[in-house]
Order: C-alpha cells, then structure tokens, then sequence
C-alpha cells in the first residue's frame, strides 16, 4: 500500500541522526554515546533549551521525556538550532526580559532568533515541529494546549466520558 | 420500582380468566412471589431475547448438544398443571411433575434452600402473576448416555442438601437475611464456588472464585487479597446495583447479566444485607495474591511516546503500544485511567488477578448489558473479537497487564486467546463417557451436568 | 487474453453507505450479490492510530490509506481537475464503507417541499415521487443506521426515532436558552449516532472526533454496513476497480470490467448492475464506458450524465460569545436551527438550515495565539479563555441545478490509466443571495449571544459541503434526467443507479440518509425484476 502522508515518528535513524546533529555542535567528544538521552540533556543546548521552554511554558516541572523529544526533533528540523537556543538563552538572561514581551524584544534586538520562541511553543503545546510538508508530531495528549484545558476537555479522539457527560455545566464555567 | 413490579402483576392479573379479581392478601403475596423470581434470576435461563416472559425455549449450548429451558408459564404447555408440590419439587429436588429428573442447569441445589414461604409466595406469583403463554419447548436430546436422567438420582443422593435455609441465630437478621439471599436466591455459590473431583461445589472453598470455561468468576471471599475483603459494602452494594465500583471493577459477562436481570431490582436493605453477609464469608486465600486486586499498575508516566514508533503499514505488525493506542486508549484514554465513568485500568481487579481469562473475554465479547442496567454509567465495551486476532489480543492484553495491572501475569498466549474464543477447553467427557460406561461413566455424566450449569450463562 | 470471470444475480460497484446497505437487503432476501470496490478494507483501529500519529489533524482525509490505484481528492493533490469560476472540490474515501467513515453523522431527512421545488416555487427541479413516497425507507434507513434524533426537526414520520436525540451539551443548552429569547429555535442535530449502546455499538462518548474517524463506532459508518452485507451472504471484491460498463445488442448491461492495481483486467456478469459508486466516479465510470451505440458514454444518451451537479456552496462566520460556554464537548456537530430551510420566499433565494460547531477548538486558538508571540501565563489563560467563548457557524445553503454544472472526464489519468475528473462549477445568484440572508442571521444571532470579534467568511468564497448531488438525477422527463424514479438508467433497463448522485435537489441537508432510503427504494424494484 502507498500512502503519500507516510510521516511523523521518529525512526530510528532519524533519532540517531537527530542525536548526531547534536553532539556535532555540542558533544563531539560524545557524539556516538549521544544516541542515549542522558547525553543529550548533558549538554548546554539542552539546558539553554530548558531554560527557554520553562519560561514559554510557565512550567518548572516539565516532562523529561517530551522535553528530550522535543529537543532532539527540533535540532533535527534546524541545524542551528544548538548553537541559537543557547544565543537566546544568554539574551533573556542577559535583559531579565519577562516572557510577556518576549517576543517583540527578540524581534527588535535578536532577530536572528526570533523564530525560536514561537517554534518552541508550537512544540510544548502544539505537540509539533517544523512546517508545511515536514511537519512532525512529538506530542498529542502531552500537549501542553489541551493539559491546559484538561479538567473541560479531552484532545479529540478521547472520550469526555460516560454518555452524556457533556450536558454538566464544565465546572469552570 | 416497586411500583413498576406491582403495575405489571396487576396487568397480568387482569388478563388471567380463572383469577378475574385476587384478593388484596393474594397480590402482596403475588408481588412477593415476583421479587423471589427476580432474585432468583428465573428469567436469565426461561426467557429467549424478545421471547415472552417465562416461556422458555432458550437454548443453553452445550458441547454435547442445547439443553432447553422450558415454558414456567401457567399455561398449558407450561406448569398451568402444576399443584404446589409437584411445583415444589421442580424447583426444591429437580423433579418434573412427569416424574423426570432435571438437568442441574437448573440450579435446584441452591434452590433447595427456599424456605416453605418464599415457596409458597413464588407459586402464587407463577400462577397468578405471570401471563400464560402457549408455547412448547423443545425436548432437550442429549447423545447417550447423558440422555438418562435417572443417572441425575444418585448424584442428587450425594450433593442434594434438601433442608431450606436455617437462619444463624448467632448472627443479626441482617447477615441472616443476605446468607439467606446469596445461599438460596442469588446462588452466588454455583458460579463463584470452585466444584471437587465429583463437580460439587467444595464448601470448603465457599465463593473462592472458578471458571465457568469462558468467563471466570472472581474470588468473593473476604480474602483482601484474593477476594473482595478490601471493598467496603457500599462499594460491593454499588457494585450489585449498578455493575460498577468506581476506581475497582466492573461487571461483565454472566454477573453483568445476573445484574440486569436480577440484582440490581432487589432493595437496597438487600443489597446492604448480601453485602454484610459477603464480607463475613471466610477468607479463601492464594499465596500468591500478595496485594489487593485493585492495587496493581500506575498511570502510563509519558503515553505520547508511542506516537515516536512508526506505524506499521499493516496492524499485524503494531506492537503492544500501538494497538493499546489503536483499540483501547479512546476510552481507557492514553494514559490508562480512564474517564468520567469509563473505567481506568489502573487498579482494576480484572487486571489485577492471578487468573487473565476475564480480561481476554472483555475484550473479545465486550461489556454489555448496560442498556439493561439502570443506574450503569450507560456504556457498553466494544467486542474486538471481529477486529483483533488472538496474537493482537494476547498482545494487547499482556501490554496492558504490564503497564496497568499485574505485570507478572502478563504471559498470555495466543493459543489460550483461541480457546476462550472458541468457548472455553474442549469437552472429552463424551467420549470418555461412551468408552468407560458403568459406574464410571455416571460419575463423568455428573461431571458433564454440574459443568453444564455452569457455563449456563455464558 | 483469458479473463478470469465472476458472475451473480447483482453486482454492485462501490460499498460505500448506499451500496452495502442495499447488498445487505437485496442478500437477505435470497439474491446473489457481488459488490465491486475499487479502495482496500479500512480499519477503525489502525485509523485511529494513524489519526493520532497525523501532525495534520484537521486534514481529514490523512489518517485514510491513500492508493494510487484507486486515487481520490487530498489537499495538496491535483486529482480534481477545474474549469469553472468556482473550484469544486471535495473529499471522500476509495476503500470498504466509503466516505462515511468520516462525516458528522448528520442523518437528515429532506422536507416535504424538498421533492417538489419546481412545482411550488418555479425554481430547480422536481422528484418523480413525493416525501410520503419515501417515507417508510426513510425510517428503514435510520434502523438500519441507527438514527437519533428530536421529533420536531422539521419532517414528517409515521413511526418515533429509533433512539432519543442526543444528550445536549452545555454549550447548545446556553445558545438555545438564549436564542431562544430573539425568537431562534434551536434544535438537536438528527444524526446516525448512538444516544444508547445500539447493535452491539456503544453510546458516543463524547470523543468530539466524528470526523475524521469516531474510534468507538457510537456513529455509524458504512462499514458497519458492509460487514451485514457480507454476514448475509454478499461477496465483497476489494481494490477492484471497475473501468469499463459492456452491453449488448439489446442494451442491456452484460459485464462489468474491473482492473485489479497491477491492472490485471476481470470481467464480472450479472442479471442486473447497481452502480453506487459516488457522484463523482459514477459519473465518471459511464462517461468512460463508450461505445459505437452510447458514444457519450453508458446510460448518457441525452448527454445528461455528471451533469446537474449541486453542493452546498456555505457560508461561515465566527465570534466570541459573551459567556462561557466551552464547545467541544460531546460530538462535533449538535444543534441547528432549521426555521431558513423553506418559505416564501424560497422562489427567490436559496433556503439554508444554520448549523452550530462543537468541536474542540483549542488546537485553533493555541496556534493563533503562538503566532501572536503570546507566551507563558498569558498563553495558558488565553487557550483557556478563548477555547471557553469561541464559537462558528455555518448555513447548509441549497444550490438549484444548472447543467452547466458538471462532471467531466479530464485529461489527466492515474496509475491505470484512467482520466482524472474534470469539473465546471460556478455558484448563481438565487445561492448568493441565500448566503447574504444567512450573513444577516448570522449578525443577529451574533448579536444575541453578545458576540464580539465578529469574522465573516469572504462573501466571494464558498466553503463546499462534500454533499455531492444531481449528477445522476432522477426524474420522469428522459431529455433532462439520467434515470427513472426507481434509479433505473433510461437507457439501460437492467443498470440502476443509486447513491447522492441521483437526487434531483440538493436541499438543505447532507445527502447521505436520503441517498440510502432512495437506494432502500430501488433495491424493492431490483427484487421485483428478479422476482
């Protein structure tokens, strides 16, 4: 059978390229031990990348495993993406910048950046990576826009519950 | 209810040409009969689906041929004939008016055990309250020499205790009343007892749990490990009522349909009472149960990792993540715990027993009767037995033991997924019966007979 | 070359809603069926899988196989060739159960004035029969389908719904109380959706994913109704892609040809040939099949055949309500308000039936947010809030037939060799000035929820339905239709056609239940003949 949407998931190739694309910008000494997440998170992009997602997410407990997913597809979707994480990363330090103007002062002063804050968003709660045809989806019930709406609704596909659920007024509202 | 039980006998009463107007004694006593018949499940086996009430029919497959249930209407070609002790007889001793045996699909055993009152309350309802049907049952043909029910006399001598229920005056009314319920009506016993070499239920094991080939019947003792000695009676009075103890277990297969059809109509002070005398049932324990049924298992910590496999183009090759994603996550949700009344499988007891059948039967036949049952959170299990092979249920089945139960049983094959398909083991009682004849061959005719009743609700 | 040949009493092109069900009841009553379908079997699970692996998950087509043997339209593809002012597009699925696997469920009937447009208004065209005519195959329909549904949706019935409407979420609980109060009335969505566990398929659990794929089957699709057909006794030949219709001196049809994908070429007899196929590939099929005698194309003497093509060229709008009402719980689509389906005016300008999204809008809001640069905290609360108030609407406009308006065979052909469609389509003002009259209930009911951020769709642009009809319309006047009321070809006494194809009118609501009582309806005619 031929599928012309055949995508998404990483292969296994996939991640240890992922993985070596990563340890050539940041872990060379480790590039082949890096095909394991520990080596991954050891690096300084990873912790930039950390720093950066805590803030976009207003989240300090986030997931290991999404973080690590995330991580490693978005440097498979940019090969710069080590090297400029860390550049954002040292920006928002540097200028105590709050995440509320976040965007429009990378604009205005990193604009060779500016497309990190929103991919990275797009990452935690939108579960995605990329764009147009490459898109690649990291994450689904994880995803950080229907956490955030979890205790109202499912992510489509997933059961509210017993028949008629839905006819309760949503506590919240 | 209450109100709908007496609104129907009256209107039953109505039609009845011998009976024009019953006095207001003999309509509590009719309503009374009713409540008996409801707790004892009578339509269960002599009511075919969309059949008129009671009038038998029903075909109990057996691998050795059906065994019909016949028409207890007071008609005719029902028990419209029978005086109160050849009615007496049927139900208490298994002894048709003709003089015939009963198979023990009828479970006259536990029936034995009615008092002379409920009896006599229970005759009136069958001929005064039930609409008369004309409507003759096929004789049952069993190959020989399961034909002779003569050969049912001797094992009736040794397992027929024909002495009604003695109460326990050592006991409160109450434990009295739900011993009484659960012994007698329910005959929780027949299914949840395990049987000895002779297929008699070993008393010394009461309520320890047992197969009926198919479906399996948990362990209702008040072990905490092995039974229900952990839930608490309104959890066990939910549970009869309404098929569900939330964040515990859910009724499936025949108990499903024993409270649709019976349980979940008795009062609630029964409900309370069978649940006292439940938890008082002494503990039948299984080493190896070293924790509480419902306390295996933890929510997936990252359910989204699955989405990083790549989808095999054909099913066949999903792997056990996969097709919990594919077939079972939508309602169990991706992490395992379920939704607003969707049951989580996280401490489910289903997943949590030494024995795995239930859980193939779940999901090859689905959870039903949830139409039938009032206050059931009104959802049905999808049947995957038309949509997974028995090597994707053992896989599904063994990925969710591992993750949301009891890991160390997670060893089921796909040979034992085709035996439960195919209705359970093999029956060799025929044969064997055929070849050793004599003596022998009565005892393996008991074996078969008692093994029949209780697949009877399969 | 030896061709390997299957034979039954009738054979069946295409499974999908209307094919199966009729399969289903012409094997029951002791028929030989052979049902020909060009796409593979789908699988309920492994579409959910794959709609949950899908990074696209609004492309509605993307979690289903897609074949280049038997290619449909996709974003992104050039399947669908155009012509006309207007592109048509449209999605529906090549594979066992067809294009209901993904739809909302909706089951509507049409209204009586439906069948008789012309008659009472002057405009399109009328039916050969009347609504009382199909009514007792509308309810066969909804038992077989498992139809929920409120009793004062607008049209007639002898016997109650098989099932209760659908439990109302809060959502439709607030915009009914407070339409309501402007005079709206707003109903619960007759739909093929479980409002309690229906043979052997559970109630909807409100998995708000009716389209592309419900993972619980609580909404029916024609799959289910495949499996029947088969359980009967009809044989289902998958990935068979029927290309040529053969007749015979007398004009009746003698074979179908199929090729299988690596276009090995089966030819299959039969006493009579359904062609179900839809609207698109039906047409198509005959377009195909020429001859000396039927040089335009099998049945398509009078060159009617693709042509009559109607839609339901929408309108939408969107707003932020006033109050929390959080849509996207429970299933996609629930309410309408039906008071635009008919009136005077109708001789005028399209009628419409107004329908209420309910699905989960978080995915939208998030990602329109993102590109906001809103972050943090701010982007938390806004999903939530935004998600809580956000609500679309859109009208079911009718289309009157034009024969302008068709199928054609195009010039570009797939991996067998056979041509793409081609289309001419365009929208008239009698639609246009419906959808200007939907913009004005639109603002109302805007207005009456309190709705700020008020977005109307491009009054130039139409958002096309899939509700594909006319292109095999039915009627008594030979020069101007492709069949007879029965479905039965008026150019081939043994070829009937069946599926949304053969409506005459479009109406105000999806095409499908219509389709399969007028597909229920023929399969009696097919018996009689066999009779």
């Amino acid at each position: 059978m031929n599928s012309n949407h055949s995508k998404s998931g990483v292969t296994r190739r996939g991640f240890l390229a992922a993985s070596l694309a990563a340890g050539s910008l940041t872990l060379i000494p480790h590039a082949l031990a890096s095909t394991t997440p520990q080596s991954v998170a050891d690096s300084d992009a990873y912790r930039a990348f950390i720093a950066v997602s805590q803030q976009i997410t207003a989240n300090t407990a986030l997931k290991p495993a999404m973080a690590e997913r995330l991580y490693l597809a978005l440097v498979r979707h940019d090969d710069s993406f080590a090297e400029r994480i860390k550049q954002l990363d040292s920006f928002i330090t540097a200028e105590a910048i709050a995440v509320s103007e976040l965007q429009a002062r990378v604009e205005a002063e990193a604009p060779e950046v500016k497309d990190l804050p929103p991919a990275i968003a797009t990452g935690w709660f939108e579960g995605l990576v990329g764009s147009g045809k490459d898109v690649e989806l990291i994450a689904f019930s994880e995803a950080l826009m229907y956490v955030a709406v979890a205790d109202v609704l499912k992510p489509p596909s997933y059961s509210l519950g017993e028949y008629g659920i839905w006819q309760n007024k949503p506590a919240k509202a | 209810m209450k109100q709908t039980l007496i609104l129907s006998a009256a209107l039953a009463l109505g039609s009845l040409s011998s009976a024009a107007i019953a006095a207001e004694s003999d309509n509590a006593l009719i309503e009374r009969g009713h409540y008996i018949s409801t707790a004892s499940d009578c339509v269960a086996c002599h009511t075919t689906e969309g059949g008129a009430e009671f009038a038998g029919g029903k075909a109990i497959e057996t691998p050795l041929g059906e065994i019909f249930a016949p028409n207890i209407t007071p008609s005719k070609t029902g028990i419209g004939s029978y005086t109160y002790e050849q009615f007496d007889a049927a139900v208490r001793e298994g002894i048709r008016a003709d003089g015939a045996h009963l198979y023990p699909a009828m479970p006259y055993t536990a029936y034995a055990k009615i008092t002379d009152e409920d009896m006599k309350a229970l005759y009136a309802y069958f001929m005064q309250g039930v609409e008369p049907v004309e409507q003759a049952s096929p004789e049952s043909e069993l190959p020989f020499p399961f034909n002779i029910r003569l050969s049912m006399l001797g094992w009736n001598l040794l397992f027929l205790d024909g002495k009604p229920y003695q109460a326990d005056s050592s006991k409160s009314d109450q434990w009295n009343r739900g011993a009484y319920l659960g012994e007698a009506l329910a005959h929780c016993s027949t299914c949840h007892t395990p049987r000895n070499l002779m297929m008699a239920e070993d008393r010394s094991q009461l309520l320890g749990g047992a197969s009926l080939g198919t479906w399996y019947a948990p362990n209702i003792s008040s072990d905490v490990n092995s039974g229900i000695g952990n839930w608490s009676e309104a959890e066990i009075v939910s549970y009869l009522k309404s098929g569900h103890a939330d964040g515990k277990s859910q009724a499936a297969g025949p108990m499903a349909e024993a409270i649709a059809h019976s349980l979940q109509h008795l009062d609630d002070e029964d409900l309370q009472a069978l649940a006292v005398w439940l938890k008082s049932v002494p503990a039948v324990s299984d080493a190896a149960d070293t924790q509480p049924a419902d306390s295996h298992g933890q929510a997936l910590a990252d359910p989204d990792a699955v989405l990083m496999e790549p989808l095999p183009e054909d099913m066949a090759d999903m792997s056990g993540a996969q097709l919990y994603e594919a077939a079972c996550s939508s309602c169990h949700q991706a992490d395992g715990t379920g939704a607003g009344g969707l049951p989580s499988l996280v401490n489910n007891t289903v997943l949590g027993r030494s024995n795995t059948d239930n859980l193939v039967m779940a999901i090859l036949d689905g959870v039903k009767y949830r139409n039938e049952i009032k206050t059931s959170y009104g959802v049905d299990m999808l049947a995957f037995r038309n949509e997974l092979s028995d090597a994707q249920i053992a896989q599904v089945a063994n990925y969710t033991l591992e993750n949301f139960g009891r890991a160390e049983v997670a060893d089921i094959s796909a040979d034992e997924v085709a035996v439960l398909r195919n209705g359970g083991p093999a029956s060799n009682l025929l044969p064997m019966a055929r070849w050793g004849m004599g003596l022998g061959a009565v005892v393996v005719v008991l074996l078969l007979l008692v093994w029949v009743v209780r697949r009877r609700a399969k | 070359m030896a061709q390997q040949t299957t034979s039954a009493d009738v054979v069946i092109v295409g499974s999908g809603v209307v094919g199966s069900l009729m399969a289903e009841k012409l094997a029951l009553s002791g028929i030989s069926v052979v049902i020909l379908e060009g796409g593979p079997r789908i699988d309920r699970n492994h579409v959910v899988a794959r709609f949950r692996h899908e990074a696209n998950k609004s492309d509605f087509m993307a979690p289903y196989p897609y074949n280049d043997w038997a290619p449909e339209p996709r974003k992104n593809n050039d399947y669908f060739q155009q012509e006309g002012p207007v592109p048509y597009s449209a999605s529906y699925i090549r594979g066992v159960g067809g294009t209901t696997w993904h739809w909302a469920g909706m089951a509507w009937r049409y209204l009586p004035n439906d069948f008789q447009l012309q008659s009472k208004y002057g405009v399109g065209r009328d039916w050969p029969f009347s609504y009382d005519d199909l009514e007792p195959f509308y309810y066969e329909a909804e038992v077989k389908m498992g139809v929920s549904g409120p009793l004062n949706n607008g049209s007639p019935r002898n016997k109650p719904f098989p099932m209760e409407p659908i439990a109302r979420s809060w959502a439709h609980q607030r915009v009914q109380e407070r339409l309501s109060q402007i005079g709206y009335e707003v109903t619960t969505n007759t739909v093929a959706r479980n409002s309690r566990n229906y043979d052997g398929r559970p109630a909807c659990c409100g998995n708000n994913n009716c389209m592309p794929i419900c993972p619980i089957d609580a909404q029916y699709h024609g799959g289910i109704s495949a499996q029947a057909a088969e359980r009967a006794g009809a044989k289902i030949i998958t990935e068979a892609v029927v290309y040529k219709i053969e007749h015979g001196a007398d004009d009746k049809i003698q074979a179908v040809h199929y090729y299988t994908p690596d276009k090995e070429s089966h030819r299959v007899t039969g006493k009579i040939f359904v062609l179900a196929a839809n609207a698109i590939e039906t047409p198509k099929l005959m377009l195909m099949s020429t001859s000396d005698k039927f040089a335009n194309g099998i049945g398509n003497s009078n060159d009617m055949v693709g042509r009559h093509l109607c839609d339901h060229p929408r309108t939408k709008v969107s707003f932020d309500v006033d109050e929390e009402i959080w849509p996207g719980r429970g299933p996609v689509s629930e309410y309408s308000i039906q008071s635009e389906r008919d009136g005077d005016w109708r001789g005028e300008e399209a009628a419409f039936r107004i329908d209420f999204s309910n699905s989960n809008p978080v995915a939208g809001v998030t990602s329109k947010l993102i590109s906001q640069g809103v972050y943090g905290k701010d982007l938390i609360a806004g999903i939530r809030q935004q998600s809580s108030v956000t609500l679309g609407l859109k009208n079911i406009v009718e289309q009157l037939s034009d024969p302008n308006n068709r199928v054609m065979l195009g010039d570009r052909r797939d991996s067998l060799g056979i041509p793409n469609p081609k289309f001419y389509f365009s929208v008239d003002d009698y639609t246009r000035r419906g959808n200007v009259r939907a913009r004005r209930v639109f603002q109302e009911i805007a207005e009456g929820l309190g709705g700020t951020n008020i977005k109307f769709m491009d009054e130039n642009k139409f958002s096309l339905a899939n509700h594909i009809t006319g292109t095999l319309g039915m009627g008594n006047d030979r020069a101007t239709t492709v069949c007879n009321g029965e479905g039965r070809s008026h150019d081939h006494e043994n070829l009937f056609l069946a599926g949304t194809g053969v409506l005459p009118t479009v109406a105000t609501v999806n095409s499908t239940l219509t389709a399969v009582a007028v597909g229920l309806r023929t399969a009696e005619f097919i018996m009689e003949d066999l009779a």
